[in-house]
């Protein structure tokens, strides 16, 4: 079946509706309009105004809401239109749902799960193109996943709604127009273990989210020219799959971390760190970043494209790794 | 245990250099302090020494070839244990050394570039004389530009397993490092018995080779040849020039300072010292300047040392490199070692000796590395004042102007005297403005009293 | 002086120079100028030409005398008398 990424959401939260009766679907816009991204188009008239709800614009108030509903048994998607937006919830997701277990002492549960679009490349200026996934991998209590694949897209979801904790979805702005083809019984995934993609011997690419698109494209040329790369989609960057992350290095060697956020005190930076830790002894070079540039996502899109990582970017560090070649790995 | 006796750095971004020649071959013994052969630089053709007692096992890079600093040029066998311990401390010894590979050793992240400390030197013109004659000084010495071993984790974990010696292995990786290929590559090729080829027809090659490397004269042989790689040389010198003196310009806040000072104690005991002497045991005026630099510097010791990690480095010895004009442009500044400790005969010799070397092209590595200060003279047909510029990484340069005769009050009378003028261009990092001005009263003092240099 | 001291004089003296500054050519030297100036030889090389000549002709030059050896001619001349004084060298 060819699908895009938006329907393979779509779909998701489908299957999660007419699984369960408890989720329900909120956020601006997600009803009459359909969603900023239109994701949720049509799932008005499917299921109505009771379980596709248009909110007031406060995400700390709808956010609020969904986990109190969470909290009162309910099952809700809690859609916050980007992530640049929800740092306007920041305390509901922070101080809230992440460590309301550990205060009660183990009594609640908050089974919520939010989505929002994250990311750049978009033009659409510097506070609506953060990437803000690893910041909210530093918060225990959180889940968080990064779908880059049509079946993540349309598998996480439901995996996510039956954790009893919050769970956070990041669907990267790109992503929703990409094409592909995907199982007719396509359906819920697991979402524990980072995936090889491509696999390799002489580097890892190792990233997530829209990396792995760009990745995988690097992958081909470096191919061309004889080296080849393995590509790790992590999937989950809370908890980060370390085994996942050392048997690929182990395989490789070296490792080109490819993170659209900030390099510092980013994501980039613990995943650079967990292969020391794990993986010191098998590195034959250091571990190589791409990273976003540190400066506000620009608007012009020739700043926006050399500010956000990019295919020739990827190719170029993981040439540096494997620098002094002689083109015969 | 066998090791490897990398290029060695002998001048502000030297990347590589050409083996010319080897005076050695496999099988025999070498001491330390022994010149083992002839590498072509930037700089002229240099000899270089080795730092300790071994025998050479295999010449791993042969006559001809091109080797980047830090990669092996011999293979050398010592005895085990034993000299492991007794170069522990000789690495410890090198910071001190200054001398010899500040740069080298310090800067092994940068691989290549830093500066050991050649000669450049940047007056003008004319210069003056050199001294040396090292080579005995077994002390002096410095240690062989060790630099770590480079290579990546998985690849130290593999050559253990394999029981291969990284030494000796050339990296192919980032910086140089060794990677795991390059294990695996020796394994294959039969442990680590990297050198290869090896000296092949070295009778041959050396012939030629020495030839090219003779920018000296005796050789009326082939002139074409030599000229050849004159330009050569005389191109990669002008650009290693404008590297150093270009980075001395950028980094380095100069100050300076001028003193001039009656040199008619020192004429008039030269004559007369040298009235009787044959030629050849005349000693020269830039013997004595030299020595008078070298005596206050144990007094300003913040004068001799190196700039480095922002930082002032204070060198272990005394060994000013003398300014030299070559034939045709260019110039060194090779040192002449431990000149504060040698008579005005010795640094005569050694001053003769290492001018008409630094012309041959015949200089040794530890004289290109080692100086820790700069002096330069312009003859005594040049000019009043030399404002010198500072051959990083060192910390001051003393510029010796031309003996001329002026008029001179003293004691309320105007006589008639020859003086020269004394400049110190030194880094305000290191020291500061009245320091200088005493350190350069001082050589001046030294100068009224040769009879005690 | 006879013609063969005169010619091992200014063999000598091309020899002296073939190993100080092999790159000049005496010949186009004026035999009337500053010979450290056309030359361009420095005190060192100056003393290493004296030194040369020492051991080359036999004639030792006192200090006191450098300067009548200033130019070519008279370097010719002064070491022309000398030698012949001494033709044990």
């Amino acid at each position: 079946m060819k699908t895009t990424y938006r329907e393979a959401v779509r779909e998701a939260i489908r299957e999660a509706m007419d699984r369960d009766d408890r989720v329900f679907l909120m956020d601006e816009d997600v009803g009459h309009y359909g969603g900023c991204y239109a994701v949720s188009k049509g799932l008005l008239e499917e299921f109505g105004p009771e379980r596709i709800r248009d909110t007031p614009l406060s995400e700390s108030g709808f956010v609020g809401a969904g986990i109190g509903a969470a909290l009162g048994g309910m099952r809700p998607i809690v859609e916050v239109m980007t992530v640049n937006f929800s740092l306007l919830a920041l305390d509901q997701i922070v101080n809230n749902a992440a460590t309301l277990l550990h205060m009660s002492g183990g009594a609640f549960n908050v089974p919520v799960v939010i989505r929002m679009a994250t990311g750049g490349g978009r033009q659409v200026a510097a506070q609506h193109s953060r990437s803000l996934d690893g910041w909210y991998a530093h918060i225990p209590g959180l889940r968080i996943l990064t779908p880059a694949t049509l079946e993540d897209a349309r598998g996480m979801l439901w995996t996510a709604l039956e954790d009893p904790d919050p769970v956070i979805l990041f669907e990267h702005v790109l992503l929703y127009n990409m094409e592909g083809e995907l199982a007719d019984d396509a359906g819920p995934v697991p979402i524990d273990r980072a995936a090889v993609r491509r696999e390799g011997s002489d580097v890892s690419l190792i990233t997530f989210g829209i990396g792995v698109v760009k990745a995988l494209q690097a992958a081909e040329g470096l191919a061309e020219e004889g080296i080849s790369a393995e590509v790790l989609d992590l999937r989950t960057l809370r908890p980060l799959d370390d085994d996942a992350i050392v048997e690929t290095v182990r395989r490789t060697h070296r490792a080109v971390v490819v993170d659209e956020g900030w390099r510092s005190g980013g994501i980039s930076a613990e995943i650079s760190a967990r292969i020391t830790e794990g993986a010191f002894y098998e590195l034959d070079a250091p571990v190589a970043r791409v990273c976003g540039v540190e400066v506000p996502t620009p608007y012009p899109e020739h700043l926006e494209r050399a500010a956000l990582p990019q295919v020739e970017d990827i190719l170029e560090a993981a040439r540096a790794l494997i620098s002094g070649k002689d083109g015969t790995l | 245990m066998s090791k490897a006796y990398p290029m060695p750095s002998l001048g502000a971004g030297m990347e590589a250099g050409t083996v010319v020649e080897w005076h050695v071959e496999p099988g025999q013994k070498v001491s330390r302090g022994d010149v083992v052969g002839v590498v072509d630089t930037e700089k002229g053709a240099i000899e270089i020494e080795i730092w300790e007692d071994a025998e050479v096992e295999a010449i791993v890079a042969a006559p001809g070839t091109k080797v980047p600093v830090g990669e092996p040029l011999l293979r050398l066998r010592t005895a085990v244990e034993e000299e492991e311990k007794e170069e522990a401390p000789a690495v410890g010894a090198e910071e001190r050394t200054g001398g010899e590979a500040p740069p080298a050793a310090t800067a092994e992240a940068a691989a290549t570039a830093e500066e050991p400390a050649p000669p450049t030197e940047m007056a003008d013109d004319e210069f003056v004389e050199e001294v040396w004659e090292e080579e005995q000084e077994a002390s002096v010495p410095a240690e062989e530009p060790s630099r770590r071993l480079r290579a990546s984790p998985v690849a130290r974990k593999r050559a253990k397993e394999l029981g291969i010696d990284l030494e000796g292995l050339q990296g192919s990786g980032q910086d140089r490092a060794i990677t795991l290929s390059d294990v695996e590559g020796a394994a294959k090729k039969g442990g680590s018995e990297e050198a290869p080829a090896a000296a092949p027809k070295a009778a041959e090659v050396k012939e030629e080779a020495a030839e090219a490397a003779e920018v000296a004269p005796e050789a009326d042989t082939d002139e074409d040849l030599a000229t050849e790689a004159g330009e050569d040389r005389h191109a990669a010198m002008r650009k290693a020039i404008a590297t150093a003196m270009a980075r001395s310009k950028r980094e380095i806040p100069h100050y300076y300072l001028a003193h001039t000072c009656s040199l008619e104690a020192s004429l008039r005991w030269l004559r007369e010292t040298n009235q009787n002497r044959s030629p050849s045991r005349r000693l020269l005026l830039a013997a004595l300047y030299l020595k008078a630099v070298a005596g206050a510097i144990e007094e300003f010791p913040e004068f001799n040392g190196f700039w480095e990690d922002d930082a002032f480095q204070p060198a272990d010895g005394v060994h000013p490199g003398m300014a030299i004009s070559l034939r045709g442009g260019g110039l060194v500044a090779p040192a002449i070692h431990d000149a504060n400790s040698r008579t005005l005969e010795e640094l005569t010799e050694a001053i003769r000796d290492v001018v008409q070397r630094s012309r041959a092209g015949h200089l040794r590595g530890s004289e290109v590395a080692d100086p820790t200060i700069t002096v330069t003279s312009l003859g005594d047909r040049g000019v009043d004042t030399v404002f010198g510029v500072i051959y990083p990484p060192q910390v001051a340069i003393v510029g010796i102007g031309t003996a001329v005769e002026r008029p001179w009050a003293e004691g309320g009378m105007v006589g008639s005297r020859r003086t020269a003028t004394l400049t110190l261009a030194a880094d305000h990092r290191a020291s500061d403005g009245h320091r200088g001005a005493l350190f350069l009263d001082r050589i001046s003092q030294r100068l009224q009293s040769p009879e005690d240099l | 002086m006879n013609e063969s001291d005169q010619t091992r004089v200014r063999a000598g003296i091309r020899e002296a120079f073939r190993h100080i500054a092999p790159e000049v050519d005496l010949e186009s030297i004026d035999p009337a100028a500053n010979i450290r100036e056309e030359a361009d030889l420095d005190s060192v090389d100056a003393i290493n030409l004296i030194v040369l000549l020492d051991k080359k002709l036999g004639v030792e030059i006192p200090e006191s005398d450098y300067d009548q050896i200033t130019t070519l001619q008279d370097m010719t001349r002064y070491l022309e008398a000398h030698a012949s004084r001494d033709p044990e060298s």
